[in-house]
């Protein structure tokens, strides 16, 4: 078998399993990522690209929406690795937010959060938050006020002995608050 | 028999000098809880025509030592940390190999003021931008003497572990010089070396406990792991095996590389870079608020409090100055009962310094 075929097999193989690598032209980057969807609409697709930098443990993660041929970029984590990303309409205006999670990769396993809000198909960063030891977000109606909240599941080390405990935050007029 | 002759002289001159071999440091019995107090005394404005006699005979002295010290070769440059203990003034190995003078300050007895100048500490007043800049050294040091950590028993491995050394200076040689290091002079007088920074790390993450005596790995709440603790990913990114000892060093140590060479913290300098250094390495090294000053940093309320207690550590475990506003910090966060500030500056100082030796 040829040297070719064996890489055509792998790929093909790679894309059947659900990831797809692509080529890239950066030279600041490495030659593969990984691409999957958020989600699909009739705005586009947006999507989540995972990208290793070259010689660096820094990542080069964006999320960007595709629509036809045309191509923008929501957001980059700028060496943070996204490790995953939710949409929902978190004020109840018909169009969805993104809610971005990110490992800052340090000792204390520490998480940044980011929210992209959507007007009008617009996506305009309004909230960061830093901190919340190995965190992990989620969106739901706990309270049934039919409002969706951001949930974030995290580790107390501040106390001692360290304990787990949930950061309530919500959306409201265009800003993030955090719940007492 | 030409050895020991030069030793028993040199040892005669000690004897006769015992007295003055304290007196770099005057020591005032009348502090309110009774305590020895440690006053530096090659401050300027501290300075007496007596304090400067002696300093000129210790001079006189250190370069006595110096002279026996080259002439007799394989007996005095072996001294450890244990034979350190029983020096007055003693001649304290530092972090490249080169030797500083130095004094062991013991616990309970003796409260290590704090008084002398500082030099490269964040001062609490100053901006973002002018508070890494480092200041020239003092003469003299009042630096306590390490503290060797415990040889390693059972499936332990320790920074007093046999290998330890081979594996610290492995990691040292192959990533350190790469780190964009600032020059920066401690309150002693020390020059901060890229291997005082490692140590400084492997003390304030895992206290130098890779394994403990049964064979189990130090591991965080969040998953770090080992002697650097290394979070998984950052283990996979770095191509190490965190489990590993000496792969665990090596990894911290091209971690560190990432975090002086690029991002936020590349672009701060002097105390200030190595502050925030200690920041990234906890909370990493592209969060956003790498970009804030230490200043700012410590005194925000959205930043992790063990972030910025890390900062506060690794000035202790480096020899910096806390400011007025860090000791009430590092009061409020880090001194557990039994402690004192100045007991727990000291603590972290002379571990840190300890391991590897």
């Amino acid at each position: 078998m040829k040297y070719s075929s064996i890489v055509r097999i792998t790929l093909a193989m790679i894309a059947l399993s659900g990831v797809v690598f692509v080529s890239s032209d950066s030279s600041t980057a490495s030659s593969l990522f990984e691409q999957s969807d958020v989600s699909v609409s009739d705005r586009g697709r947006i999507v989540l690209e995972r990208r290793q930098a070259a010689d660096s443990i820094a990542r080069m993660d964006r999320i960007i929406i595709e629509n036809g041929s045309d191509t923008a970029e929501l957001f980059a984590s700028e060496g943070r690795a996204i490790e995953q990303v939710l949409e929902e309409d978190l004020d109840l205006d018909g169009e969805k937010e993104l809610l971005i999670q990110m490992d800052l990769g340090g000792s204390g396993g520490f998480k940044e959060f980011a929210l992209l809000h959507n007007k009008g198909g617009k996506y305009t960063p309004i909230w960061e938050e830093t901190g919340f030891c190995a965190g992990n977000a989620m969106i739901a109606d706990r309270d049934g006020d039919g409002r969706p909240n951001i949930y974030i599941e995290y580790a107390n080390t501040e106390v001692k002995p360290t304990r787990e405990e949930t950061a309530i935050f919500t959306l409201e007029n265009g800003e993030v608050k955090k719940a007492e | 028999m030409k050895r020991y002759a030069i030793i028993l002289i040199a040892l005669f001159c000690l004897t006769i000098n015992a007295a003055p071999a304290q007196t770099p440091f005057e020591v005032n019995n009348t502090g309110s809880q009774a305590q020895k107090k440690i006053v530096a005394a090659d401050e300027p404005q501290a300075q007496t025509g007596e304090t400067k006699e002696l300093r000129g005979f210790f001079k006189i002295l250190k370069g006595v030592l110096d002279i026996l010290k080259a002439v007799v070769g394989g007996i005095i440059p072996s001294a450890n940390a244990a034979e350190i203990d029983e020096m007055p003034i003693g001649r304290m190995p530092a972090a490249n190999g080169t030797t500083t003078t130095g004094t062991r300050l013991t616990y309970g007895d003796v409260t290590n003021t704090e008084t002398g100048k500082q030099t490269a500490g964040v001062n609490g007043n100053s901006s973002g931008a002018s508070a890494g800049a480092t200041t020239p050294a003092v003469t003299g040091s009042k630096a306590p003497a390490a503290v060797s950590p415990d040889p390693a028993t059972g499936k332990a491995v320790t920074t007093g572990s046999a290998k330890f050394k081979e594996w610290f200076k492995a990691a040292c040689d192959a990533h350190c010089s790469d780190w964009e290091f600032p020059d920066v002079t401690n309150k002693y007088g020390e020059k901060i070396t890229r291997e005082d920074y490692m140590r400084a790390i492997i003390w304030i993450e895992s206290r130098g406990v890779h394994m403990n005596a049964k064979g189990t790995l130090t591991k965080s709440w969040a998953g770090a792991q080992g002697f650097m603790q290394l979070m998984p990913n950052t283990a996979r990114g770095l191509k190490v095996n965190a489990k590993d000892g000496a792969q665990n060093l090596k990894g911290g140590a091209k971690y560190l590389t990432e975090i002086f060479n690029s991002g936020a913290v590349s672009k701060k300098s002097g105390a200030e870079k190595l502050i925030m250094a200690a920041c990234a390495y906890n909370l990493g090294p592209f969060s956003s608020s790498m970009k804030m000053s230490w200043n700012d940093f410590k005194k925000s309320r959205k930043m992790p409090t063990e972030t910025r207690g890390y900062g506060l550590k690794l000035k202790m475990c480096l020899g910096l100055e806390l400011t007025e506003d860090e000791r009430k910090l590092v009061k409020e966060w880090l001194v557990t009962p039994g402690h004192t500030v100045d007991s727990l500056i000291e603590e972290n100082y002379t571990n840190t310094k300890g391991i590897g030796r």
